[in-house]
């Protein structure tokens, strides 16, 4: 038979007693997405879906042992016992972890929007449609939208546990994405932007078409530039892309365990005196907003590198008690799949004074570095080492001139902080991950390695 | 799994309101997992997904529903929400499912599912130990096993009614280097379709020192150069340059739209005539083979490029009616969060004539691009990057001095017709792809292949 979830936890917590475990938690999830894609005018595809899964916890000889299903039946909790015990019996972990009752105060979010859950499929398509048909529109150059969609998905986590721990946190978002393909004397680019949110008031289809188009035909007449030492403005998204990646070297897990070269950094100066990084899971400056962790720890506004030094790690409740510290709120599943890891909530750069044009006038001449592709492959966390393939423009006389493309961009992340600047205004984040989004102003990075002709 | 007359019904629903075609992916999915850091096993997991996907094509149009909810009537009310969408007029089919063939991609000798976690954990622990005692500045180790056994029943309208048995192994491990405040990685991740005997007939030890290796190799190293340069890119994950260079571009997902830089190239010369590249799914216990794709058709062996010629695209059902053209058996998807769509299986550029020990000789200057990660494309423009992780210099035909890695960038029309050298040493290695169905695993392969010009993204 199939349960409800709500009987289905209820019973899988009593029936852990009865199987041996000492302390036992259940993290539930369930969502509903529904997406469609539109091509040379019409909707080409419709998605939707309903789903749910769960995964349990469970402590036994010191261990704790994970398994998730997607099936809430008694075949499922005979295998989630059954496995979460088998795995106990293989754990050798140093460090015991286990379960948690709860903090007395969780600060409210408001992060489920009823307006964009009760959208109906030809609200999305209108849009959608709309979109295309002005990113078409708009320069003859322009010969095809390739990509075009809007998305929606809403979340539903719940965490119990044998200590009477009972949390629940909703959420929801829109995404509006467009990528266009523009054609000019045998050269072709591809361009694309996208909005997310949960207020339709802010999502202007006409100004979305703009950007995309914007950004396509930017790119035509690009060229790279000789190789050499550049002055570089990172533009605020390609910088949070490059934050993200290397985000997890503040992990309390990697450094104790020593795949983190920040383990021996603390209370050092690791980055410029104007530099000041964020982890933040609650602020307006973000649209996502998480009260507690996945193991239900309330979550915390800190200070990771304050003023250039660096001043905390991320912490689980099972790396704290090991650094005997308290849990910084950051452990973070990825969805019931995943075990307590950590990860950042909001976690940004906090922005300087200075806009986007006064750091073109200080640059005088460099390069304005918009993307970055190859982040998964061109980037080793353990070293900070990284190479990617980027695009931009030149940056001459402090003026945006011609674009660039097929040029890398080289360094080591932990040198590249030293080579900062000057941090602007723009603080930007990119679309939200697990817990929260990453975000950063554009940086002024001077002495870096491009390689291009 | 559901009855064949709850299939019919439901592929019936999914046509009362309107398309020419409908298409169930049921799928029941067992996985674990076991982690070791620095000796100790760290993490283990165990889980089961479960869940169906349906599928309604009208011409091009096309709906996908997905849910682990498979009651019957939920079902049936998927479905019919489904047709709706589609705002067609229905075409009253009838659907008579013809018997079932059941298939196993993957054979196993020792199905994973009967392995014992202590077993699969002492495997690990000898991978670590090998790969901490091969240097002293070897300082940590991480090591990881992964299995899945993957039941999957398709059926669609037309009456194809198949079962297919997937399991699949793999084995990874990275040692890292310390020295004066620095850290290097060295990392392998050999996989199979295959049950657990790959990982017993496995040189686990030697493959854990090959890591190590790699990691003291790149602590002394000094960066790489920047700027184009001859690159010599070894057998094996080298491929990945085939791989994001041209296979993604030959992709019917691009070609189907008219998004690739190969698009009306059938017959045309894109490759130096060195190359001849295949996608074969047919291979047995390989990482990328499938018996049957995820339509449900036959898996098969496509020669993609012939002495430079393309002939061939990688064709699904939704692409084929885009290109018309015959599918290929290349439908695939992660799993049934996905609607499936063209991709690759073993993928990899034939052996050439030319010596490894010559390929070397006769390059006076460039990048010998020992080891390879991953990669991206955009197959619209065919600007392509992917890493190098174990580098050396070459100087007057010899292989000098080891640089640190490097991502190497161009665009796939150019550096294919660059290929000046394909060696006699074929190998293939394991990776995961992800595109718009998700994350699958692919085989990449190539021999030593030279390239006479190429980007490469070096920091001095």
């Amino acid at each position: 038979m199939t349960y409800e979830p709500q009987e289905f936890m209820d019973i899988l917590l009593r029936k852990a007693a009865d199987a041996g475990f000492l302390q036992a938690e259940t993290f539930f999830e369930n969502g509903r997405s529904t997406e469609i894609q539109i091509l040379e005018a019409e909707v080409s595809m419709f998605e939707s879906s309903v789903l749910q899964g769960v995964s349990f916890r469970g402590l036994q000889n010191g261990q704790m042992g994970y398994a998730f299903a997607e099936e809430l039946t008694d075949s499922a909790m005979v295998f989630l016992l059954d496995q979460a015990a088998q795995n106990c019996a293989v754990l050798e972990s140093e460090e015991e972890e286990t379960i948690y009752q709860g903090d007395t105060d969780y600060r409210t979010v408001s992060v489920f929007s009823d307006d964009i859950d009760a959208l109906a499929f030809d609200t999305f398509a209108q849009m959608g449609l709309d979109l295309e048909k002005k990113i078409l529109a708009a320069d003859t150059r322009i010969v095809a939208v390739d990509h075009c969609f809007v998305s929606y998905g809403s979340a539903v986590s719940q965490i119990q546990n044998t200590l009477g721990l009972h949390l629940l946190h909703a959420s929801n978002l829109m995404f509006v994405y467009a990528n266009a393909r523009c054609e000019e004397n045998d050269q072709v680019k591809t361009g694309d932007s996208y909005w997310f949110g949960r207020d339709l008031n802010t999502l202007d289809i006409s100004s979305l078409a703009a950007k995309v188009v914007a950004e396509t035909t930017g790119k035509l007449g690009a060229s790279p530039v000789p190789s050499g030492k550049y002055s570089i403005i990172l533009d605020a998204s390609a910088a949070a892309d490059l934050l993200s990646t290397f985000s997890e070297i503040f992990s309390a897990d990697l450094i104790q365990k020593g795949f983190s070269l920040l383990g021996d950094k603390m209370n050092t100066q690791i980055a410029p005196e104007f530099f000041t990084l964020r982890d933040d899971a609650i602020t307006e400056k973000s649209i996502t907003a998480i009260p507690f962790d996945s193991e239900g720890v309330a979550t915390k506004n800190k200070i990771l590198i304050d003023k250039g030094i660096l001043t905390s790690i991320l912490h689980n409740r099972k790396t704290a008690a090991k650094a005997g510290t308290k849990s910084t709120g950051n452990g973070f599943r990825s969805g019931y799949k995943g075990s307590v890891s950590i990860g950042p909530t909001n976690f940004y750069i906090e922005p300087g004074e200075k806009d986007l044009q006064s750091l073109f006038l200080e640059t005088d001449n460099g390069l304005y570095i918009k993307e970055l592709a190859g982040l998964h492959s061109g980037t080793n966390t353990v070293s900070g080492d990284f190479s990617l393939s980027c695009e931009g423009y030149v940056i001459e006389n402090g003026k945006i001139g011609r674009a660039v493309d097929q040029i890398t961009f080289a360094d080591n992340f932990y040198l590249l902080l030293h080579k900062i600047h000057r941090i602007g205004s723009d603080l930007f984040f990119n679309p939200p991950s697990d817990a929260g989004s990453i975000g950063s102003p554009s940086l002024l990075i001077r002495d870096v390695a491009i390689s291009g002709d | 799994m559901l009855s064949e007359y709850t299939i019919e019904r439901v592929l019936e629903a999914a046509l009362s309101k309107g398309g020419d075609f409908a298409e169930i992916y049921l799928e029941e999915t067992r996985v674990s997992g076991l982690s070791f850091i620095n000796g100790r096993v760290d993490k283990a997991s165990s889980g089961m997904d479960y869940g169906i996907g349906i599928r309604i094509l009208e011409k091009t149009k096309s709906v996908y529903i997905f849910s682990n909810d498979t009651r019957e009537e939920n079902l049936i009310r998927m479905a019919v929400d489904a047709s709706s969408s589609l705002q067609s007029v229905p075409s009253g089919m009838t659907v008579q499912l013809t018997p079932v063939m059941n298939f196993v991609s993957n054979p196993c000798m020792i199905p994973p599912l009967d392995v014992s976690k202590s077993r699969k954990a002492d495997f690990l622990r000898r991978a670590c130990a090998a790969a901490k005692e091969y240097d002293p500045v070897i300082s940590q180790t991480s090591a990881s096993y992964g299995d899945v056994q993957k039941n999957v029943m398709i059926a669609n309208s037309d009456g194809l009614y198949r079962t297919d048995s997937r399991a699949r192994t793999r084995f990874m491990i990275e040692a890292v280097a310390s020295s004066d405040g620095e850290k290097q990685s060295g990392y392998f991740g050999p996989g199979s379709g295959k049950g657990f005997e790959f990982i017993e007939n496995f040189p686990v030890e030697q493959t854990a020192r090959e890591a190590a290796r790699i990691a003291v190799a790149m602590i002394s190293a000094k960066p790489c150069p920047s700027g184009k340069m001859p690159v010599i890119i070894d057998n094996g994950f080298g491929g990945v340059i085939f791989h994001e260079a041209c296979g993604h571009s030959l992709e019917a997902t691009a070609v189907g739209v008219h998004a690739s830089v190969f698009d009306g190239k059938l017959g045309h010369q894109i490759a130096n005539p060195l190359v001849t590249a295949l996608d074969d799914g047919t291979m047995p216990g390989e990482w990328g083979s499938i018996a049957i794709d995820d339509e449900g058709h036959d898996s098969s062996r496509n020669v993609l490029i012939e002495n430079g010629i393309l002939k061939s695209y990688m064709i699904d059902l939704l692409g084929s009616r885009r290109m018309n053209m015959p599918a290929t058996g290349s439908s695939r998807r992660q799993n049934y969060q996905f609607a499936p769509t063209s991709r690759m299986t073993n993928t990899y550029i034939a052996a050439g004539t030319s010596l490894p020990e010559d390929i070397i000789s006769d390059t006076p200057y460039g990048l010998y691009a020992a080891n390879m990660g991953g990669g991206s494309v955009d197959p619209a423009t065919g600007e392509f990057n992917f890493s190098v992780t174990e580098g050396y210099m070459i100087r007057n035909g010899k292989i000098a001095e080891p640089v640190r890695g490097a991502t190497l960038i161009g665009k796939g029309s150019q550096v294919l017709m660059n290929i000046d050298r394909v060696g006699t040493n074929l190998a293939l290695a394991q990776g995961m792809c992800g595109s718009i169905s998700g994350s699958i695993p692919t085989n990449v392969g190539q021999p030593m292949i030279r390239v006479s010009e190429i980007t490469v993204g070096g920091r001095e």
